[in-house]
């Protein structure tokens, strides 16, 4: 891996020559001064780097892998025509590279874990291909961060391509996969002192078990543990915390048609709704808020760390942020370890 | 620019209705015979009794539904479906040579070239869960020779809302069969078994013995049958189930309808009772 010392305008250096080829993404302050302001997703205009805010923005970058929505075919319903209800696929175009800038290692991160379900699904990888991402690790960690509870690290470059780190004359710019490589522009190789004294910090950084021994903790146990009483009393199943995360990937599908022609396209759904498991018999295995609430928590804490290791949660801590009831995950995982 | 993936999970085979049956008496179950436009498609096409596929009307919607056909019968799915909702609704009002789309096979289906083989087999139905124990059952008889005694106990409320009533018929006229066709109350016309699946099975359900059972109904009706065969020594690793939760994908991205830790659409839909017992109840 080849990391690179770069002074701020070296690097606006760098954004200037991608602005020429991809369109780039970061996070941005809202213009509308009608609106609430805070940092969210947006095409950027200028060649300046944007300024990031400690800790996460409002959205992760899930939109740009799972759109909303995502066509996913389209058809005629006209049945004069030849290929009247054919569904024809509308993969993302992923020759047309596009660059997220000022991701966060754990927004990254999310992505990897998704791909775990996602690996055979060919929009999810076309999206892959489409976005390049260029992360920035985190120097400060916001109040509702935690990722280096989940089995990462503020300054983890994992599922990233490039990694920038700031520095107190400028960036580090760790230059990770082939893709990476070949948008990196010119700059000159960090001393030998500077990339030790980013290992050291990165060290320095306590990282807990990736699963948190939930994997050894019985199933059931935790199904049936006491907490999830108070945690439905308290949650009004707005799904806030579901779309907010970044790993969430819950999806519905649905066809849409206007005249003789139409579309199927998939949006996000929320395991927090009692629509998302109701059968048309009127039968819903998950019908009450605390299965729904315990669904959420069980998925993330138990039953993807069963399958695939980690847990299902890289500790962005939207979800403790921006819940109406302020529930709290980082609660949940220790009651449930206790 | 347009591009094609080599494999894409969510795009259906086109293909044409090429018959319809109405199967039952309120006219609300019907089977329908599908057959597929493009021959590759045709040939790519290889389930396993016990699996599922989704039906898929562009503009409507798509649903999983058994196959109710056999791997044994060639050049044509046959999937019975009850009207319920958005999907079925517009799939009944469809007509003979109407065109839509099947995606599939999905799920694991019944282990009947691997555990079953050798055995005695039970099979226990009741309203229009048999659809897919009736893809099960012609496979058997196909491949007769690999199973032993194949017993099966199959009921609904009226002789009306039996399923496959010609294919009844020639069954139970069979010597290599033991079929026990029965409705919950008498009825006119009706000259074979009257009552509950549940106590029908509890008199002609075979000995556990290298046997293993495939039940597909109603909760209740599976709630009242393991009684009386767990009193004849039957245990629920040879009793094999079969679970439906709302999905929409089918390939295991979507996650509806996981059951704690398993997912239908991928690790079931047939699943062993023990198996079953082991999950939290979320079905």
């Amino acid at each position: 891996m080849k990391t690179l010392k770069l002074s701020n305008d070296e690097l606006q250096g760098w954004l200037a020559s991608w602005q020429q080829k991809h369109a780039i993404y970061a996070p941005q302050l809202g213009t509308d001064a009608s609106k609430p302001q805070f940092h969210d997703w947006a095409l950027l205009d200028g060649d300046e780097m944007p300024q990031l805010p400690t800790g996460v923005v409002k959205n992760s970058i899930k939109r740009f892998y799972l759109p909303q929505p995502q066509t996913m075919g389209t058809f005629s319903i006209d049945k004069r025509q030849a290929d009247a209800f054919i569904i024809k696929e509308t993969l993302p175009d992923s020759a047309k590279k596009q660059i997220l800038l000022g991701a966060r290692p754990c927004d990254a991160r999310a992505i990897l874990l998704k791909n775990q379900i996602l690996a055979s699904d060919p929009y999810f990888q076309a999206a892959r291909e489409k976005n390049i991402v260029v992360g920035v690790t985190c120097s400060d960690q916001a109040p509702t961060c935690f990722c280096h509870k989940t089995g990462a690290s503020p300054l983890a470059f994992i599922g990233m391509d490039i990694a920038l780190s700031q520095t107190d004359e400028g960036w580090l710019a760790e230059i990770i996969t082939p893709r990476g490589e070949e948008l990196a522009g010119n700059g000159a190789e960090a001393s030998e002192a500077k990339i030790a004294e980013l290992k050291e910090k990165r060290d320095a950084i306590k990282q807990c078990s990736p699963a948190h021994g939930f994997k050894e903790q019985p199933m059931q146990e935790m199904y049936d543990a006491p907490l999830w009483q108070g945690l439905s009393d308290r949650c009004i199943s707005c799904g806030t915390c579901t779309f907010l995360c970044p790993t969430c990937t819950c999806f519905d599908i649905q066809d849409e048609t206007s005249g003789n022609t139409g579309r199927r396209i998939r949006i996000w759904d929320s395991c927090m709704t009692a629509l998302f498991t109701a059968h048309t018999s009127g039968h819903n295995p998950r019908g009450t808020k605390l299965s729904r609430v315990r669904q959420r928590f069980m998925h993330k804490l138990k039953y993807y760390p069963d399958d695939y290791g980690p847990l299902y949660c890289v500790g962005c801590g939207r979800c403790v942020r921006d819940c109406p009831t302020n529930i709290d995950i980082r609660e949940v995982i220790e009651d449930l370890q206790s | 620019m347009s591009i094609q993936s080599e494999i894409n999970p969510y795009l259906p085979y086109p293909v044409i209705i090429d018959d319809i049956i109405v199967e039952s008496e309120d006219g609300n179950l019907k089977t329908f015979k599908f057959v597929f436009e493009n021959k590759a498609d045709e040939e790519k096409w290889q389930h396993v009794a016990g699996q599922f596929a989704m039906l898929s009307i562009a503009g409507q919607g798509e649903i999983p539904i058994g196959i109710a056909s056999s791997p044994s019968e060639k050049g044509y799915l046959l999937f019975t479906v009850n009207r319920a909702g958005k999907v079925t609704t517009a799939l009944h009002q469809m007509k003979i040579g109407d065109r839509m789309g099947i995606r599939g096979p999905m799920g694991n289906g019944f282990p009947i070239d691997t555990e079953l083989k050798g055995k005695n087999i039970v099979i226990i139905s009741g309203g229009f869960a048999f659809t897919t124990l009736r893809a099960t059952l012609l496979y058997m008889l196909a491949n007769r020779s690999d199973y032993g005694n194949i017993t099966v106990i199959y009921g609904s409320r009226t002789p009306g809302m039996l399923l496959y009533r010609d294919e009844l018929a020639e069954w139970a006229k069979r010597d290599d069969l033991d079929i026990h066709i029965t409705v919950d109350a008498e009825a006119e016309g009706w000259n074979g078994l009257v009552g509950f699946v549940p106590t029908i099975a509890a008199d002609v359900a075979p000995p556990a013995d290298n046997a293993a059972a495939l039940i597909c109904g109603p909760p209740i009706m599976i709630k009242f049958t393991m009684p009386p065969l767990e009193k004849i020594g039957w245990n629920d690793d040879q009793v094999y189930l079969s679970l439906e939760n709302r999905m929409k994908c089918g390939v295991g991205h979507c996650l509806h309808c996981n059951v704690g830790p398993t997912l239908v659409c991928k690790d079931g839909p047939v699943f062993t009772r023990s198996q079953v017992k082991d999950l939290p109840l979320e079905y």
